[in-house]
């Protein structure tokens, strides 16, 4: 079960980041590869941890930020917040 | 009486706290559980709110009811997180540990919601979970066994909908049974595997805490030692410190990320917890049309646009009557008081001082209370989050953020909560940014000085017949404020708050109807606030004017003009030479000193001002204004110059202490201050000047 946490460097290459999905397209996160600790922090707390299902579900009047389903419920972040969720896209 | 029967007589008080997540309906059901009977407070040295309201469960059983502020865990990243876990690990300074904790939980949002159980756990306090809002869903078919949820988590459940009063009776029924046979929960610490390095490394740590903590409930030494080595708490002792580091690297050695263990190992015992409780949760995210609507590429930007005009024409239709009527009883007071008193100085200070200075400042409550409303309504709804959604990139180009938009909206109605909801936004240096520029959102304080001399001075004229000519010079000065607000942000954030860029990541909660019954007791509550904390400095204000203006006294028949002699007038004469160039006289000037405590004071000083220079009876300020106007002695360049000057003064004495505690420096305020005043001046010189060249 420890073995299970997220791993930097996995270099899987069916890999893509949570910002680059289109509307309306879902990917299981691999791992969290974010710069700052305060921001993986929070995105852990709020549940994007290895396994959990996201969906890209809306983009801003502006383009940016963008809003994904995850757990049930819509998270809001900026498109450079995503960059760093790695997912595999589902089909 | 026998000793027995006293003893039950008496009954025992218990403090239970209302924990949950932010949007989990934790506010609808204090107000249910306690019948919208609270106080609200201040927990002290910070301003996060603290509400607390009784509750009688039995003849011997009295409930004190806190609400914790809403988190989304229990950490140490935020001050309402902090409050959180001091009171719930018995460290706080003021409030004791709780006997019991209510968990409010979004039934239709139960996976992430029930994190913050998993650690509410581990700290080893009896628990009694609040499935709330679970009409909502039913109606989106998610299915929880409650019992089976209840035994996964060996805790007590109930399923509450609070907005309707569903479940209300049956969990004071569970919390007394609670109360009277406290447990704690046997899962702690079960997302945590025994054989776990990062077991042992927390409890060894918390073992060291615990040590030298006694207060602490049972246990919650590994609650505390596992949120060390994750980092999501802080601690002050060196010797814990150092410990952590050694536990860290020993952890990351084995590839372990504490933090990111933490969360995951929580998230997967959730899951299997939830597997357990067989909770079926049907795939889709129940959005409704609404909200595809709101955040649409087009009609989103629409509906806001049109949402924030709605509101403030409002503010003007609504609060008329009101204000109409407010402002006749007080001339009606001003009368029959006038006639009890003797006539003199006590009647003087009482009619012209008192009724006529707190009276014409009293009566723009109304607007107050209006768009205190709306904005309860916006937050209640959801719909601030769309709002910040809609606006972060825009904000962003200004150094703001989407979050910076709540505290800026709420800075409309008064920049005092607007800094205060700073607090929600993680990174310093944009909370700063934010709490800098507040105060040039025009503040409800700043309605009565700009519907007073908009009413005087721009014609009552309809462009195209139905765009009001008052109501748009209004808007322009809304917006004036909001365009010195992006440049002023932007300046310090590419100078002084020069930094890495801050965090956005947030709930999107759905839409729900609000509670009207919450909305208008928040308003009241704000409103009232609002009175308490102003009515003593605009008394005082009216008074001390009353004073300058009515002393020293003069001969019956002293030539020339008497206000003019007195001292505020000598005052105003002093300084008239510094703002003439801003198109102000002296009677202008000492109102402008005058409405420094507080920007409203600026009316009735006004008032005093006037009332008293034409030793008459208390006309309306506006009519005054109008007949100056027809006499030229008061031109529109001096009433669009002080419109503009009142759009970036900070004529607040309680913004700059707001500010002071915030920010925990007095340079920060002295900066404010100063940059204000200066953009006042600067903005006045320009548009009197530029008056005088357009309208002669």
């Amino acid at each position: 079960m420890f073995d299970e946490g997220f791993s930097r460097t996995d270099a899987n290459a069916r890999h893509t980041s949570l910002n680059s999905l289109a509307v309306g397209e879902s990917g299981i996160v691999v791992a969290l590869d974010c710069p700052s600790p305060e921001l993986r922090n929070k995105l852990l707390v709020m549940g994007i941890v290895a396994g959990t299902i996201v969906k890209l579900d809306r983009i801003a009047p502006l383009g940016d930020p963008i809003t994904v389903q995850i757990l049930g419920f819509s998270l809001s972040l900026r498109r450079n917040e995503a960059e760093c969720v790695r997912v595999i896209p589902r089909q | 009486m026998s000793a027995q029967e006293i003893s039950a007589t008496v009954p025992k008080q218990y403090i239970v706290a209302l924990a949950g997540n932010p949007n989990s309906g934790k506010t609808t059901l204090f107000n249910s559980l306690t019948g919208l009977k609270y106080k609200v407070a201040n927990y002290p040295g910070v301003t996060v709110e603290k509400k607390q309201g009784k509750l009688e469960l039995a003849d011997d059983i009295q409930v004190v009811l806190m609400d914790l502020p809403g988190t989304y865990s229990l950490s140490s990243l935020s001050i309402d997180e902090r409050i959180a876990t001091d009171i719930l690990l018995n460290q706080s300074p003021s409030d004791p540990a709780p006997n019991a904790v209510i968990v409010v939980i979004d039934s239709t949002n139960l996976e992430r919601n029930l994190y913050l159980v998993t650690q509410l756990i581990d700290c080893g306090l009896p628990l009694l979970l609040a499935l709330n809002m679970i009409d909502l869903a039913e109606k989106r078919s998610i299915v929880i066994h409650r019992e089976l949820l209840s035994r996964a988590l060996d805790v007590p459940v109930v399923t509450v909908a609070a907005s309707k009063g569903r479940g209300i009776e049956e969990l004071r029924l569970e919390l007394e049974k609670l109360l009277r046979n406290p447990k704690t929960s046997s899962r702690q610490f079960a997302w945590l595997p025994r054989e776990c390095p990062y077991r042992s490394s927390a409890e060894k740590i918390g073992g060291e805490i615990a040590r030298e903590n006694h207060f602490l409930p049972r246990r919650s030494g590994l609650f505390l030692g596992s949120g060390l080595l994750s980092e999501s708490l802080s601690v002050a002792d060196q010797h814990v410190t150092s410990q952590l580091h050694i536990a860290r690297e020993a952890l990351n050695k084995q590839g372990i990320d504490s933090h990111t263990f933490e969360a995951t190992a929580r998230y997967q015992w959730i899951h299997s917890v939830l597997q357990r409780a067989k909770v079926e949760h049907p795939e889709g995210s129940g959005h409704s049309r609404l909200d595809l609507i709101t955040t649409h590429r087009v009609w989103g930007s629409c509906i806001f646009v049109l949402l924030m005009a709605f509101i403030f024409q409002s503010i003007f239709l609504w609060a008329a009557l009101p204000m109409d009527l407010l402002s006749r009883a007080f001339e009606w007071l001003g009368q029959r008081v006038g006639a009890l008193l003797p006539s003199g100085q006590l009647q003087s200070l009482v009619v012209d001082g008192i009724i006529a200075g707190v009276g014409s400042v009293l009566v723009f409550v109304p607007q107050i209370a209006v768009l205190f409303f709306f904005l309860g309504l916006l937050e209640d709804s959801g719909y601030l989050a769309r709002a910040a959604f809609l606006m972060d990139k825009l904000l962003r180009k200004f150094g703001l953020q989407g979050r910076s938009f709540i505290p800026l909206l709420s800075s409309f109605a008064c920049a005092i909560p607007g800094i205060l909801s700073t607090r929600t936004i993680p990174s310093w240096a944009d909370r700063m940014a934010t709490i800098m520029v507040a105060p040039l959102m025009s503040c409800s304080a700043r309605i009565p000085v700009y519907t007073l001399l908009i009413a005087a001075c721009v014609p009552r004229k309809f462009i195209g017949g139905f765009l009001s000519l008052q109501g748009l010079t209004l808007c322009a000065l809304y917006f004036l404020g909001i365009s010195g607000a992006c440049l002023v942000a932007r300046t310090l954030k590419s100078t002084m708050l020069k930094g890495k860029p801050a965090l956005f990541v947030m709930e999107m909660p759905p839409f729900r109807l609000p509670s009207l019954r919450v909305v208008l007791r928040e308003t009241w509550d704000s409103v009232w606030a609002f009175l308490r904390n102003a009515s003593t400095i605009i008394l005082s204000c009216s008074i001390v004017l009353w004073f300058l203006a009515s002393y020293p006294r003069l001969p019956d028949d002293f030539p020339g003009s008497r206000v003019q002699a007195s001292y505020a007038g000598r005052i105003g004469t002093f300084i008239e030479p510094a703002i003439r160039p801003l198109g102000f006289n002296w009677e202008i000037g000492v109102s402008i000193l005058s409405s420094f405590a507080a920007r409203e004071v600026f009316v009735s000083s006004l008032a005093t001002v006037y009332n008293l220079n034409d030793d008459g009876d208390s006309r309306s300020l506006v009519t005054v204004l109008e007949q100056k106007k027809q006499r030229g002695e008061f031109t529109l360049a001096t009433a669009l110059s002080l419109l503009a000057f009142y759009v970036f003064a900070c004529q607040c004495i309680s913004t700059l202490a707001v500010s002071r505690r915030e920010t925990g420096s007095w340079k920060w305020t002295v900066i404010m201050f100063s940059y204000m005043t200066a953009l006042a001046y600067c903005a006045s010189f320009i548009v009197y000047q530029g008056g005088r060249l357009l309208f002669g």
